[in-house]
């Protein structure tokens, strides 16, 4: 069975450039040819979320200092560090909810700051946040929080958007009669799982998680854990950021984990340091990864007195 | 000669210039809060000539500001208009010029104390319940939600409230008016026995058109200036139960204040109006 050729031929030019103008006459594909081919490179991902040399103050205090990183497109990447160092206002400034002092931040090779109201909340819609405490709308019942985006960012008839609200609470595990519940009569993990479903409402491209196993049980944890997974799954390998201080659900959801403010968010180094003896590590820096990453308090205590 | 330069300034910094700088402080921060309302006023009434907001979220506000305040403001307007009576009557007695409270109380009520009293009920009632609203939804992070759902929170929860506020607020403004002068009328009619015919008749000569819209004007503007107090308070709410309670009762005394400030503000730019066109109402016209 012969693959029909494609209409447009990609012909390398004199110069060496690339061109699908159809101005050549494109060779015809004989066997030889097709034998002789290199054989593809598969595509690389592209960069979807560049931080570059981000630093955030806050009243002149500084929170966050010389962020540097990029995240693939399909890629999940865990952010961990100690309580209070920046990590959620790290995540909201990838969605310009703040605005950092220096450096910037580009989507999808969007500079944020250089975007209009509109266009950015044209780019907002294609991100997904899952808030901490989940943020749902107090006023609004749960089939109404998972509409929201979809009555305010698409035109859909009312029975479309019933479908969808009931396929994401599928999707979520939760029963339908969750529906007509108030956020204020559900637990906390059936809030963050509707917070999922609201952030995955419009099918964004990066889903950003804010401590999504805070305050949850183990199992419960570990059900969350299985949402972001199954959420990459489902929604084409959807990019995810999830910032967190939970090391068993960072290794279980991560292909990548990134430790801050320590590394600077040097890529892949925490593994290492996690797999090395105690007491065996180069330098201060080091041990201090070593015990964020296995919960060893150390000398903090003293130097909190100090 | 730069060490005694230095020791001079420590000094005078840790101990001479200490209130010049808590002063500087104050106003600096004063001036910091008065750019950033004025800012957020602006991008409203911005947003609310841009594109308007849903028919469900402003029928909710105009139900939530407008119909759940109507017994309040009746109940408010009806006992001005009692107490009114009762403070006047005593005093017009001597001058045996009962009858003349019919125009006395329709006029303060129409002019002045429905206006602001009503407005000051609605401080109190709506304006603390917004910034209480929005202050919550501020610090459970429900307004960074809107925002990354590429919602406008000015839009979605501003504008609506602004505007019940703006049209409402003048609306309820004329039901405590009725209802002041209906107060009064029960009080003067049925309890004092003062003629109704004269009552009624001194009510009808002093009261002229342009005072019941001077009054509905001033409305307006408090309507405006309460909720974009308690929006912006709102707004601004930071630190948890204690943040929002803290918004609660400032938005009511900011607004109480700026309620009193363009009443006199406007009450000076009304009474030129009446002298410039010649308009005051008969019995006092010549006392100008």
């Amino acid at each position: 069975m012969s693959e029909t050729p494609p209409k447009t031929y990609f012909s390398r030019h004199p110069q060496g450039d690339w061109n699908t103008s159809g101005d050549d006459p494109a060779p015809e594909l004989t066997d030889e040819i097709i034998q002789n081919e290199e054989p593809r490179q598969p595509e690389q991902p592209r960069t979807l979320l560049r931080v570059d040399n981000v630093s955030v103050d806050f009243d002149g205090t500084p929170v966050l200092r010389d962020i540097d990183f990029t995240v693939k497109e399909g890629e999940t990447v865990a952010i961990i560090g100690e309580s209070g160092c920046g990590k959620t206002v790290l995540l909201k400034t990838l969605i310009a909810l703040n605005w950092p002092t220096i450096g910037r931040v580009l989507f999808d090779g969007n500079d944020l700051r250089q975007l209009s109201f509109f266009e950015l909340a044209e780019i907002r819609t294609r991100y997904g946040f899952v808030f901490q405490q989940a943020a749902l709308f107090d006023s609004m019942t749960v089939g109404e929080n998972i509409a929201f985006p979809l009555v305010e960012h698409t035109r859909k008839s009312r029975e479309e958007i019933a479908k969808i609200v009931q396929k994401l609470l599928g999707e979520v595990g939760l029963a339908r009669q969750t529906l007509s519940k108030k956020p204020a009569e559900l637990s906390g993990g059936m809030r963050k799982r509707v917070g999922f479903a609201r952030a995955l409402a419009l099918e964004p491209e990066l889903m950003l998680y804010d401590e999504p196993t805070t305050g949850l049980d183990p199992i419960m944890s570990d059900v969350i854990n299985e949402l972001i997974i199954s959420t990459r799954e489902h929604h084409h390998r959807v990019t995810s950021i999830m910032v967190t201080h939970d090391m068993k659900s960072a290794c279980k959801v991560a292909d990548r984990i990134m430790l801050y403010p320590i590394t600077r968010l040097e890529e892949d180094e925490p593994q290492i340091i996690f797999d090395a003896p105690p007491g065996d590590l180069d330098t201060t820096a080091d041990d201090r990864v070593w015990q964020f990453l296995h919960g060893v308090a150390g000398e903090r205590l003293t130097e909190n007195e100090s | 000669m730069s060490e005694i330069k230095t020791t001079f300034f420590s000094e005078l910094k840790s101990e001479g210039t200490a209130w010049i700088r808590a002063m500087g402080e104050t106003i600096i921060g004063r001036l910091v809060y008065l750019g950033d309302f004025t800012r957020f006023s602006w991008e409203t009434i911005r947003w609310l000539f841009w594109k308007l907001p849903s028919r469900e979220l402003i029928t909710q506000s105009f139900y939530t500001i407008g119909v759940l305040s109507l017994p309040v403001v009746m109940l408010t307007g009806m006992f001005i208009g009692m107490v009114l009576a009762v403070q006047c009557y005593t005093q017009f007695k001597i001058l045996s010029m009962e009858s003349m409270l019919g125009g006395v109380i329709s006029l303060s009520l129409v002019r002045e104390l429905g206006p602001v009293l009503a407005a000051t009920m609605l401080a109190g009632r709506v304006g603390s319940s917004i910034a209480a609203e929005l202050g919550t939804m501020r610090v459970t992070e429900q307004i960074d939600a809107l925002s990354s759902m590429g919602t406008s929170p000015l839009h979605h929860l501003v504008v609506p409230r602004f505007l019940a506020c703006l049209i409402l607020i003048p609306a309820l403004t004329v039901i405590a008016d009725f209802t002041g002068v209906f107060g009064g009328a029960f009080y003067c009619i049925k309890i004092l026995d003062i003629e109704s015919h004269f009552y009624w008749k001194n009510a009808q000569e002093l009261v002229s058109l342009f005072d019941i819209i001077a009054g509905m004007l001033k409305s307006i503007f408090f309507g405006g200036i309460i909720a974009l107090i308690s929006c912006h308070q709102g707004f601004r709410c930071k630190g948890g139960a204690e943040g929002v309670g803290k918004a609660a009762t400032q938005s009511f005394v900011y607004s109480f204040v700026a309620i009193l400030f363009l009443d006199l503000l406007l009450g000076i730019f009304i009474d030129r109006i009446y002298v410039m066109f010649d308009i005051m109402p008969g019995a006092v016209k010549g006392g100008m």
